[in-house]
């Protein structure tokens, strides 16, 4: 697989991984990226790309073999777009945005229908099924989360947050919600409307992110601290609970500046993990080692969304502005870029005499 | 590593000392037994000729005294008989010694459970449990303790006067005032079985109870204990316990000879010697961690970098030096984005 994108090269064992292989997509997004999300099917031999972006519009890239990306479709939203996932069979994508509403595109037809509607910007859209019906799950600023059979103008059923929705993650029946002010819900899709369990986060400082383990055993979350936590849902499991630093600067006089992790994305086959943050570099983690695989140098911004392609292959990184400095770290030309990092074989692979603990 | 003297033996060491049959006594070797057999057990009352067993002693009393030997003195009532030719430890029958090793292992389990109820000491050999810790509360921890009570008493009052139930802990909010069924009930999501081609319009009447999706607000109580004011500062005490520190490094590779990642021992040399004073509790530290304290060039009284560079070695990093990129631990960067002009939404 190290041919992938043509180009092909053995990386030293160093925990320093090179970016330089990693191709750019063509025509990006011309605002911040919002969120990624490549086409889960297994057995669709092309890789599909989602990218939400700040401008409006969910763009869709079908990845070539050289790793280029080909425009296929787009969801115009009429506000900034937040969240994107895309159905298990790989046809549909769902969007959500400021304008309070989830979209759901048929790629076979083109056409684009309204799924949900919020009080307030739906910050978090997911897919998941319940017996086997598609469903989408959306989480707001207005505290609510709601079902959607997406061929129903009402909400399946809903479920009310102590706080506005920050970060969602399906996995399986697992759903775990991150709202301000630090709270973490668990939810068992089988029993929508009520949290299994209710926590407030480990970490000390806002949530940013949270994603499921690939075995939905428990989940990671990620803080503006410069902080991951892994958190287990069993209590029999509460022993290998941890959390660890990641994502900060190297020390300048007697000042370590911390930035936010703003996303985290299980890989779909090792079950090892990457953090990105608003310091615009990577890592991959083991977390049943509490181990780092590999780590890269800065990409010229801060990562705002990753993710990985259904046979973990592609690790998509997006970099633009996440308005972590607020109004003066912005500029005309902070770049905005979506990029495939090729995944070599060793990269994300667990160590392989991890003793479990 | 030797092995700590204590006022009690091991269960090994009992169960390894020879014993009289005759009377259950045990002793520290060997010669000891056989001595106190002759002495006790197989003496001669007449002469006071001591015997090696009892058979002897029965020979010697036919043949010297004219007497017949009928019983074994000073033995326990069942353990008299002259039948079995006992010699120290030899000709005791197996269940008897089975029977003996069982009631000391029980006296030693007694005696063992009695010791560490009255000292309270662990029981030896099962250090791998946890630790009995004595939970001591900071004053913020008593603080945060009796806000929560507090706001747990205004909840409950506060429903009380709604005419709901108090809520419980661990129950979800607005599940009292759900319009959906209770969860046992099952989720009322289509059968498979529905027809994807549902005619639009239409909606789903036994399925989806349409209306309020959501509790009415404000009757939904938070199932979470309410937080204390979030006015703390940066380095606030008063938030929850920080999970266990888990030494990963930070994110980015740092270079190495900064104190900040000290995760070797190099790394500790080369951030000790810096010329950082001679702090006293850099020296402490320096020594705990095996490291020789440097020879300190004329002491600069560059404290801060002093501070700095211990609070790095003692690795009880408390964020004292963090500056987080973005601080605002009550709107999320998107919320501020989104508040900007050029992303507004005018809803149609």
């Amino acid at each position: 697989m190290s041919g992938l994108f043509g180009s092909s090269s053995s990386t030293a064992s160093s925990t320093l991984g090179d970016l330089k292989n990693d191709v750019e997509l063509q025509s990006p997004p011309e605002d911040s990226i919002t969120d990624l999300a490549f086409n889960p099917n297994p057995t669709d031999p092309k890789d599909f790309l989602a990218v939400s972006s700040w401008d409006k519009k969910v763009r869709i890239y079908e990845i070539l073999q050289n790793g280029q990306g080909q425009g296929k479709a787009q969801i115009e939203h009429d506000g900034p777009v937040f969240s994107v996932d895309f159905f298990k069979s790989g046809d549909k994508v769902l969007s959500a945005g400021a304008d309070k509403q989830a979209k759901v595109l048929d790629l076979a037809t083109g056409q684009t229908i309204q799924v949900a509607q919020h009080d307030a910007p739906v910050r978090c859209v997911r897919y998941f099924e319940a017996n086997g019906t598609p469903m989408a799950v959306t989480g707001s600023w207005d505290k609510t989360v709601k079902y959607w059979d997406y061929r129903s103008a009402q909400p399946a059923a809903s479920v009310t947050c102590q706080e506005r929705v920050y970060t969602m993650d399906v996995r399986d029946n697992l759903l775990v919600v991150g709202t301000a002010d630090r709270y973490i819900n668990v939810i068992n899709l089988k029993e929508p409307t009520k949290f299994y369990k209710s926590i407030q986060s480990p970490l000390k400082w806002q949530t940013r992110v949270v994603s499921c383990f690939t075995d939905s055993a428990g989940f990671a979350i990620g803080s503006i601290e410069g902080r991951c936590a892994i958190q287990y849902i069993e209590e029999k499991d509460a022993s290998l609970n941890f959390s660890f630093k990641c994502h900060r600067d190297a020390p300048q006089g007697n000042v370590t500046n911390v930035h936010a992790v703003n996303d985290i994305s299980f890989h779909p086959q090792h079950g090892t993990f990457s953090t990105a943050g608003s310091d615009g570099t990577f890592h991959f983690w083991d977390k049943d080692a509490k181990h780092r695989l590999k780590g890269y140098p800065q990409v010229g911004g801060s990562i705002t969304a990753t993710t990985f392609n259904k046979t973990g292959t592609i690790f998509a990184y997006a970099t633009s502005y996440d308005w972590s400095k607020g109004y003066q770290g912005n500029s005309a030309n902070y770049p905005t870029k979506v990029t495939l990092h090729p995944v070599l074989p060793d990269e994300c692979k667990p160590r392989p005499n991890a003793k479990k603990r | 590593m030797g092995k700590k003297k204590r006022g009690h033996p091991d269960v090994e060491e009992l169960l390894s000392r020879p014993w009289c049959y005759y009377c259950e006594r045990d002793f520290e070797d060997l010669k000891l037994l056989i001595s106190h057999q002759k002495a006790k057990h197989f003496k001669c009352e007449r002469c006071g000729k001591r015997l090696n067993t009892a058979g002897g002693l029965s020979v010697h009393m036919n043949q010297v005294h004219k007497e017949s030997l009928s019983n074994v003195e000073n033995a326990l009532p069942n353990r008299q008989g002259l039948d079995i030719e006992i010699f120290g430890m030899e000709g005791v029958p197996e269940d008897i010694v089975q029977q003996h090793n069982q009631r000391i292992i029980q006296n030693y389990y007694t005696a063992q459970a009695e010791r560490h109820a009255a000292t309270g000491n662990p029981p030896s050999g099962q250090g791998h449990g946890p630790a009995k810790k004595i939970k001591i509360e900071t004053p913020e921890e008593i603080k945060k303790r009796l806000a929560e009570h507090k706001a747990r008493v205004a909840a409950q009052k506060a429903a009380a006067a709604n005419g709901t139930a108090p809520p419980v802990d661990g129950q979800s909010p607005g599940q009292g005032t759900s319009p959906f069924p209770p969860p046992q009930a099952g989720f009322p999501y289509p059968t498979p079985g529905v027809p994807p081609s549902f005619p639009p319009g239409q909606a789903y009447p036994p399925a989806y109870p349409s209306g309020g999706p959501s509790p009415p607000p404000g009757a939904a109580p938070f199932s979470l204990p309410a937080r204390p004011p979030n006015n703390v500062p940066a380095v606030g005490g008063a938030l929850p316990q920080r999970p266990p520190y888990y030494p990963y490094g930070p994110g980015g590779a740092p270079p190495p000879g900064l104190p900040g990642t000290a995760s070797t021992v190099d790394e500790l040399v080369a951030g000790a010697s810096r010329p950082g004073g001679d702090d006293i509790d850099q020296l402490i530290r320096m020594a705990e961690a095996g490291i020789k304290p440097p020879k300190t060039e004329t002491p600069q009284p560059d404290d801060a970098g002093a501070v700095a560079a211990t609070e790095k070695k003692g690795r009880k990093d408390k964020e004292k030096n963090t500056r987080m990129v973005y601080a605002d631990s009550e709107v999320s960067p998107e919320e501020r984005m989104a508040m900007m002009p050029r992303y507004a939404f005018a809803s149609a």
